[in-house]
């Protein structure tokens, strides 16, 4: 123990000092590194990206719609100048489908209707057939098979073709059946409202596309669904 | 060694299987159609109840009303005019069709008969074979300017009665004869009390030749009651049916004629 040689003062001093500098160019030196990141910028590199997808809109009055309470806001321009809708009168109500892609589709329109409450409830005890539609049946088709006294379900004939309307609406008018004078039920405080839903699917196997998306048989309905196939 | 060999070889195939069996059951789902949908909604209020009817429906487009054929304008009603002339006691009445259609006349007399005695002749003049009293009927239809032929009054004075004055009251009324048969002259006319048919009279006796003379002084005469008295020439023929009731006159004119003249 003897031998051992004790540190001196200086040496420590001169040991912290050198620490204290190490640390210091340390913090320097991240310092410079992380700036050199910060102003660092790879080359632009733009690649081809390309989803495919179909896309279809419905149409109130040859104005696209969507949402709730979308249908049926223009009341001016719906009744013409009456109060209300005056049974067994007709109004223009026409709904239609719009292709919004560039790319064919086939497509359908479901419209339901029904009577709801004052604060837009649906209201089973009110016979929706007393909601009377009229449609199209040139360029649409009537599938009787998916209608019911609430429902209607058309299907357009032919292909849509990218961002183009279809050539007539599906449903046209809607009038209130004069039997509501004497139909059960309360009608003094009610609404009249549509829900209408358009669906589309692609052209190629367009037969069996709309069987997988909508189980529907559209060869049965009379319609050929071949046109703008690439198979 | 053998056997571990095989038993390897059997448990390979049997996850093959399962591996291809799992793929080919999820291969159906697993396809997939490009497929968009697009949704919306909303309402319109209505209010309806009993005490407040609908308003009415939009009133259909008037259809104009089917031409109605024109229905043919009826003939104007006939008229005539009666002219009397006055012979010694006698009258002469003849009727002139001066309307735009034909007619059928008939008159009556009304007088007394305390103080003279009346008869009528004239062979185009006559009475209902059914035994009407009172009218006496022109026997031919009277065309628009057709005068009747001359019915005759003869009176004659009861002997010894002191008259100084003798008055005849003469109705008489006018139809337009009843449609006849296409080709065939009207024969009937329809007055208000009946139906008479001009071939089924009993036609009146003529007048004697010396009572159709011409008597120049008759219209001097007819304003001298006495002298009309005086004068008369015998009656050819006497109506017992006559009614000599002047008072019927004015009713008569009130209940029976559609187109009267008094006379």
């Amino acid at each position: 123990m003897s031998n051992a040689k004790s540190t001196s003062p200086r040496t420590l001093w001169m040991m912290v000092l050198a620490a204290a500098l190490l640390l210091v160019l340390g913090g320097v030196g991240v310092v410079q590194a992380t700036q050199a990141q910060l102003v660092f910028y790879s080359e632009d590199y733009v690649a081809e990206f390309a989803q495919t997808h179909i896309g279809v809109a419905l149409t109130e009055n040859d104005v696209i719609v969507e949402g709730d309470d979308a249908l049926l806001q223009d009341a001016g321009a719906l009744l013409g100048g009456d109060a209300q809708m005056i049974p067994g009168k007709a109004y223009p109500e026409r709904l239609s489908a719009v292709n919004t892609t560039d790319m064919g589709e086939y497509v359908r329109l479901t419209v339901r209707k029904f009577w709801a409450d004052a604060d837009g409830q649906k209201n089973p005890l009110l016979d929706p057939a007393l909601i009377q539609l009229g449609y199209d049946d040139e360029h649409w088709v009537l599938n009787p098979a998916e209608c019911t006294d609430e429902r209607l379900v058309l299907y357009y004939r032919h292909l849509l073709d990218g961002d183009e309307a279809a050539a007539g609406p599906a449903v046209t008018t809607i009038a209130i059946d004069p039997a509501v004078a004497t139909a059960p039920g309360d009608f003094t405080d009610c609404r009249v409202a549509l829900a209408a839903q358009v669906d589309s699917v692609q052209v190629n196997y367009a037969d069996d596309a709309a069987g997988s998306a909508w189980g529907v048989d559209v060869e049965a309905l009379g319609l050929d669904w071949s046109e703008g196939v690439a198979r | 060694m053998r056997m571990k060999r095989t038993f390897l070889t059997r448990r390979t195939a049997l996850a093959v299987l399962a591996v291809a069996l799992g793929m080919g059951i999820m291969v159906g789902p697993t396809l997939a159609y490009y497929t968009d949908t697009t949704q919306a909604n909303g309402s319109l209020p209505f209010s309806y109840s009993p005490e407040t009817p609908p308003p009415p429906e939009e009133p259909e487009e008037p259809t104009p009303p089917p031409e109605e054929p024109e229905e043919p304008t009826p003939p104007p009603p006939p008229e005539t005019e009666i002219r009397e002339e006055i012979e010694g006691t006698n009258k002469v009445i003849r009727v002139e069709n001066v309307g735009e259609t034909a007619a059928v006349v008939r008159v009556r007399a009304f007088y007394g008969t305390a103080n003279a005695t009346v008869s009528f002749a004239g062979d185009g003049w006559g009475t209902r074979a059914d035994g009407e009293e009172g009218w006496l009927y022109c026997a031919a239809v009277l065309e628009p300017g057709d005068v009747s032929e001359p019915l005759y009054i003869n009176v004659e004075p009861v002997k010894n009665a002191a008259v100084d004055s003798f008055d005849i009251a003469i109705v008489q009324q006018c139809v337009a004869p009843d449609e006849a048969a296409e080709g065939e002259e009207p024969g009937s006319a329809t007055f208000a009390d009946g139906t008479v048919v001009l071939g089924e009279l009993t036609r009146l006796a003529a007048q004697a030749a010396g009572d159709e003379a011409e008597n120049p002084d008759a219209g001097d005469e007819a304003d001298d009651p006495a002298a009309r008295l005086s004068g008369g020439a015998a009656a050819a023929e006497v109506f017992e049916g006559l009614a000599p009731v002047a008072e019927q006159a004015a009713d008569l004119l009130d209940t029976t004629a559609p187109a009267a003249d008094r006379a």
